[in-house]
């Protein structure tokens, strides 16, 4: 386990903004955090940091307890990006590297690896306050890998990236478990984003993680599903009655089925001369999950 | 660790505007220093150590106002990279301890008042030498108003360093520091000039004596370090105990 947090909670205000929360993470784990805006995610994960101080409960990193007295110890192996990228804007991209590299004494090829990962080679003579916000938010990665940490804690990093960037951003993510044996932590409100790369899932709302699960383990439980529209739906619902089709508003729902049970069915509606339109295998989201387990939707 | 702290502080301040204040704030004070001993010697006002009435009136504003003002400025601008595009999350989440960032900042400052205060005394030179055509030679004391000038306004610093790190904005812990300033000239009148950093410092540039007051480095001494020392344990302990806001 390289982190496991027990009943950890933070008080703003006399309201807990994050509220006992149990939170696993395996060595090798991209652990998805998921939740709203405002649920709680980056209070969560600055507390992880040592930024927040808990108000009750207790954190575990690395098998050690996060107290003042093991922070600097746990914080060598954790590199992270927290809301928005940090960045010296009068300095080159290069110079900001090098604070980094003097701060945590560290030989030059870890820079020029980490710079090389995010493919920022070429920017590092500019100064960082003409750098875009994709090339920004890359070289704050590069700032977190440069200590080659065990863990990476990214809340947010796609926000404000364009199509491309958050493309590129989850390929990265995708590639430092195997590549480079690290434990990713990242957080989104964009459910759709994470449910492509992460392998855990934690969803928080309201301060309180409502679900945590193996990605594994939510796909046996997400079951594909078909859905059929045709030129007489309600003659073909009860022509496939033996599938217990579900009327749905402008087609019919069948359960799971094999390609055969597919075929077999639309063949049986082409024999009573019924036009078949569509056949659309459909997938339960993140957000059914999500909506299943808050009874709202989640909001962007 | 200290020294890989420094040293990353010392490139965050490269190309700081810093830089600007630090020259030329010793350049206006010796412009206004050679304007008042200029009009004062028009009228013949003068006899004796020709340096010391120019330090005279050159420290007279510096000491009480502009020194204690640079060294509040100098210190925004340190803690102002910090409080800007999020980079306290990135410097609370690096394996070094609380003090030994403040200490960091606190070398750099001090090497930037350092600066000052040489610039000061070339100014003051040049405004004796060129100027002012002085025949006596440069005195030796000059070498007290430049160390001692740096080592009693370090108790300042670190009450400016500490200001300017706990308040986000640029300007209130300068106009502190002005206030602080009138406190110090009363401190320093009153006879309490080794008790008071803002006081402190007026003594050790000891512009405004005809002596070196070498008999108050026993308690001056002491008491910048005392200040220096409790500035650091309380910053120190701030950065340990809130919880980092960053913008």
């Amino acid at each position: 386990m390289i982190v496991s947090t027990e009943n950890l909670s933070k008080e703003y205000d006399g309201i807990y903004r994050v509220n006992d929360l149990d939170i696993q993470i395996n060595e090798g784990d991209i652990y998805g955090f998921l939740g709203p805006n405002g649920a709680g995610k980056s209070t969560t994960m600055k507390m992880l940091l040592g930024l927040v101080k808990p108000s009750k409960g207790s954190i575990e990193i690395m098998g050690k307890s996060f107290n003042e007295k093991n922070r600097q110890e746990i914080l060598k192996s954790v590199g992270s990006l927290i809301e928005s990228p940090s960045y010296y804007g009068h300095l080159t991209g290069g110079e900001n590297m090098e604070i980094i590299r003097r701060l945590l004494g560290l030989p030059r090829k870890n820079i020029e690896e980490a710079v090389h990962i995010v493919r920022m080679e070429k920017q590092m003579n500019k100064k960082v306050k003409n750098y875009s916000l994709g090339m920004k938010q890359r070289l704050g990665i590069a700032m977190a890998l440069a200590r080659r940490p065990k863990l990476l804690v990214l809340d947010e990093p796609t926000n404000g990236l364009d199509p491309a960037g958050i493309e590129e951003m989850r390929e990265l993510v995708k590639t430092l478990p195997t590549k480079y044996g690290m434990t990713v932590m990242i957080s989104s409100h964009i459910l759709s984003e994470v449910d492509q790369m992460a392998t855990v899932v934690g969803i928080i709302n309201h301060g309180e993680l409502i679900f945590q699960e193996n990605m594994s383990v939510l796909d046996a439980q997400r079951q594909p599903y078909i859905i059929l529209r045709t030129s007489d739906n309600n003659l073909s619902c009860q022509i496939l009655r033996n599938m217990n089709p579900l009327r749905t508003g402008d087609g019919l729902q069948l359960g799971a089925l094999s390609d055969e049970q597919t075929g077999k069915a639309v063949q049986n509606l082409c024999a009573n001369d019924i036009a078949v339109y569509r056949v659309e295998e459909h997938r339960e989201s993140l957000e059914d999950i999500f909506l299943n387990l808050t009874g709202k939707e989640m909001t962007l | 660790m200290l020294i890989n702290a420094i040293r990353a502080e010392n490139l965050k301040s490269r190309h700081s505007n810093m830089w600007v204040a630090v020259a030329v704030l010793p350049l206006l004070t010796a412009a206004i220093g050679a304007i008042i001993y200029g009009i004062n010697a028009s009228v013949s006002l003068y006899d004796g150590d020709m340096w010391q009435q120019l330090w005279l009136q050159t420290g007279l504003f510096y000491g009480y106002f502009f020194f204690p003002i640079l060294i509040a400025i100098c210190a925004s601008f340190l803690w102002r990279l910090e409080h800007i595009n999020h980079n306290w999350n990135c410097l609370m989440t690096t394996p070094i301890p609380q003090s030994v960032i403040f200490i960091a900042k606190l070398v750099v400052l001090a090497k930037s008042i350092f600066t000052a205060q040489a610039l000061l005394m070339i100014f003051i030179i040049i405004v004796g030498k060129v100027g002012f055509r002085f025949e006596q030679p440069i005195p030796i004391g000059m070498l007290w108003w430049l160390f001692m000038g740096w080592f009693s306004a370090l108790g300042v610093a670190a009450v400016q360093l500490y200001l300017s790190m706990k308040i986000r904005s640029f300007a209130v812990p300068v106009g502190l520091a002005v206030c602080l300033c009138i406190a110090g000239l009363a401190c320093y009148i009153t006879g309490l000039g080794s008790m008071f950093p803002y006081s402190q410092l007026i003594l050790g540039l000891s512009s405004q004596e005809k002596t070196l007051p070498i008999d108050s480095l026993t308690t001056l001494v002491p008491m910048v370090v005392f200040y220096i020392v409790f500035f650091i344990l309380l910053a120190s302990r701030r950065l340990k105990k809130i919880d980092i806001v960053a913008g």
